[in-house]
């Protein structure tokens, strides 16, 4: 029996990428899951919260989001928009005050003086020539 | 079967071995809330372990994002599913008798996996820890749709392209996972040549690969499915808890003996990790030790609290739970402490701050902490998830660790400082 094509024109099945199929609930191979109820706004202010206790500022932060491969936040910012981000970490900032001081320390100058030379090493190819006799695979 | 005192459900349980301990336990608190997904734990184990022919399946580290993900597939889902079949409406804590000392989250009315097996009839007869061999597919797909649930189509040149689930509004978070080298180790119990032992001097669970045949026994019977079958050797697998470095005894990074953290541990950039050792009494409670870090967040403050601890292995990773995902959910994965570990978390005092600043500090392993007090730097409102408010006291305290011989070997202050190199002076700056 041939098998219909899109083409119409041979024995195959066309090429389709799965992530295009329908998904069929009954296929037990398929992924199914049950929603779950949450509220992305408690998970926004807890992970602001957290880079905030980090020190980090709200540009940095919102930078966060845009990366596609930190999911969790890239999620975020797909659900409730650039706006809708801004406003959540602006709003976490005023609320908590941010815990966010910084002390510079500047460092004393390297002491080139009293440093010992570094140590030339030439890098070169050994002699690869192997000797006929001594090995059985030698060509 | 004998009968074994487990202080992570409050109450004794049937076990096939008799009881004994380890002089000291391998343990790890994971801080979920710090938690990016970014796998980098996942590859340091793999490219230490798990690189060779026959093991291109095996991830002893992993992440997975809860609630869509597993590895293997859905296996906490099938699980609970099976022991809520077992013992149906009964699985359930009565928190109310919490004691800080037998019974810290209470005491566990339900049955445990060790409980639940022996009325669970297979083809091959009565299992000794209720459990499941997953199939190939299940171990094929690590993190496949976990972090796309939004029920989006496929779209060319995206990232994204998910499965068709139903949309869940966002929330999820990621949950690393290691063997939890269990007090009472279901795999340990369910093989049939005795080729599964826990180490005296470290409690870290090992399999013999001279003894093992292959069984796969030991795969149907970690709750956790952190034992992995080896098609090329026949044999089953598992994390070895990184024990050279554990035992101080990798040269390169321990020159004077001295225990360190695991691989995974020592690579987790997002410093979610704390890895150590903990003393052991003879009746198998955690011996009093205040100032080592572990026991202090576990048993003392009980902010980070154990992976399903309902199992009945008494797994020794606990996890301080995400504060964001819902409660209920919560409380199935790591027991009624929940509550009690979030209200810590969210408005640390000025000991806790301090002792969680040590995560990732140091690759030694860290037997004892000090605190030296600093002056008082801020104050801020927080509001509890209770919905009580609380002023947090912000101290610049100094938190001291200590290795294995008491020697210093870090020391952090809750203010960081910055460390700023003159461009013109240093010899290699950029």
């Amino acid at each position: 029996m041939e098998m219909e094509t899109q083409g119409g024109t041979g024995r195959f099945a066309p090429k389709v990428h799965p992530l295009s199929r329908s998904a069929t609930p009954d296929d037990p191979m398929d992924l199914n899951a049950a929603a779950v109820p949450g509220d992305p706004d408690v998970l926004i202010n807890a992970l602001v919260q957290e880079y905030a206790w980090m020190g980090w500022d709200g540009d940095e932060i919102a930078a966060l989001f845009h990366d596609p491969f930190y999911p969790m936040l890239h999620g975020l910012l797909e659900a409730l928009g650039e706006t809708g981000v801004r406003d959540r970490i602006n709003a976490v900032f005023n609320r908590d005050g941010v815990f966010r001081f910084r002390t510079t320390v500047h460092e004393a100058p390297d002491d080139h003086d009293h440093e010992p030379e570094p140590e030339v090493v030439q890098i070169g190819a050994f002699n690869l020539k192997r000797k006929e006799q001594d090995h059985v695979d030698g060509l | 079967m004998s009968t074994v005192y487990n202080w992570q459900l409050g109450r004794e349980m049937a076990y096939p071995f008799e009881e004994k301990h380890p002089r000291r336990q391998f343990a790890f608190v994971f801080n979920i809330n710090r938690c990016i997904g970014c796998q980098t734990c996942t590859m340091a184990c793999k490219s230490t372990w798990t690189f060779s022919k026959g093991q291109e399946h095996m991830w002893w580290n992993n992440v997975e994002t809860k609630p869509y993900g597993g590895y293997p597939q859905h296996w906490d889902a099938k699980l609970l599913g099976m022991l809520e079949a077992a013992n149906p409406g009964g699985q359930s804590w009565n928190a109310a008798t919490a004691d800080d000392d037998a019974k810290p989250y209470g005491a566990f009315d339900g049955k445990t996996i060790f409980e639940a097996a022996p009325n669970h009839v297979g083809p091959d007869g009565p299992q000794v820890a209720l459990g499941y061999l997953p199939t190939d597919a299940e171990w094929r797909s690590p993190n496949i749709h976990e972090d796309v649930a939004a029920g989006e189509q496929w779209k060319e040149g995206r990232f994204g392209g998910s499965a068709q689930l139903p949309e869940h509004r966002v929330w999820f978070f990621y949950l690393a996972r290691i063997c939890n080298h269990c007090t009472y180790p279901a795999c340990l119990a369910a093989c049939p040549r005795q080729a599964i032992y826990k180490r005296p001097e470290d409690g870290i669970v090992l399999i013999d690969q001279e003894r093992c045949r292959g069984y796969r026994k030991c795969v149907e019977g970690c709750p956790y499915k952190k034992v992995m079958y080896r098609g090329t050797t026949r044999t089953s697998e598992k994390c070895v808890g990184c024990y050279p470095r554990v035992e101080g005894k990798d040269e390169s990074i321990s020159p004077g003996g001295e225990p360190c953290e695991t691989r995974c541990m020592s690579a987790c950039v997002g410093k979610i990790r704390l890895q150590g050792l903990v003393a052991v009494d003879d009746d198998g409670r955690w011996t009093r030790e205040p100032s080592n870090p572990l026991y202090y967040l576990i048993r003392d403050r009980k902010v980070a609290l154990p992976l399903y601890p309902q199992f009945g292995t008494e797994p020794n990773g606990f996890y301080i739970p995400p504060r964001w995902a819902p409660r209920g959910y919560l409380t199935q994965m790591f027991g009624p402490g929940v509550d009690h570990a979030l209200e810590q978390y969210v408005c640390p005092d000025r000991e806790l701050l301090a002792v969680l600043q040590l995560f990732r500090t140091q690759r030694q392993i860290l037997y004892r902490f000090a605190i030296e007090q600093g002056p008082k730097v801020a104050e801020i409102p927080v509001v509890l998830p209770s919905g009580r408010e609380r002023v947090q006291e912000i101290f610049n305290d100094t938190v001291v660790g200590y290795n294995k011989f008491d020697k210093e070997v870090v020391r952090i202050t809750i203010e960081e400082p910055t460390f700023e190199r003159p461009k013109a002076l240093h010899v290699n700056s950029i």
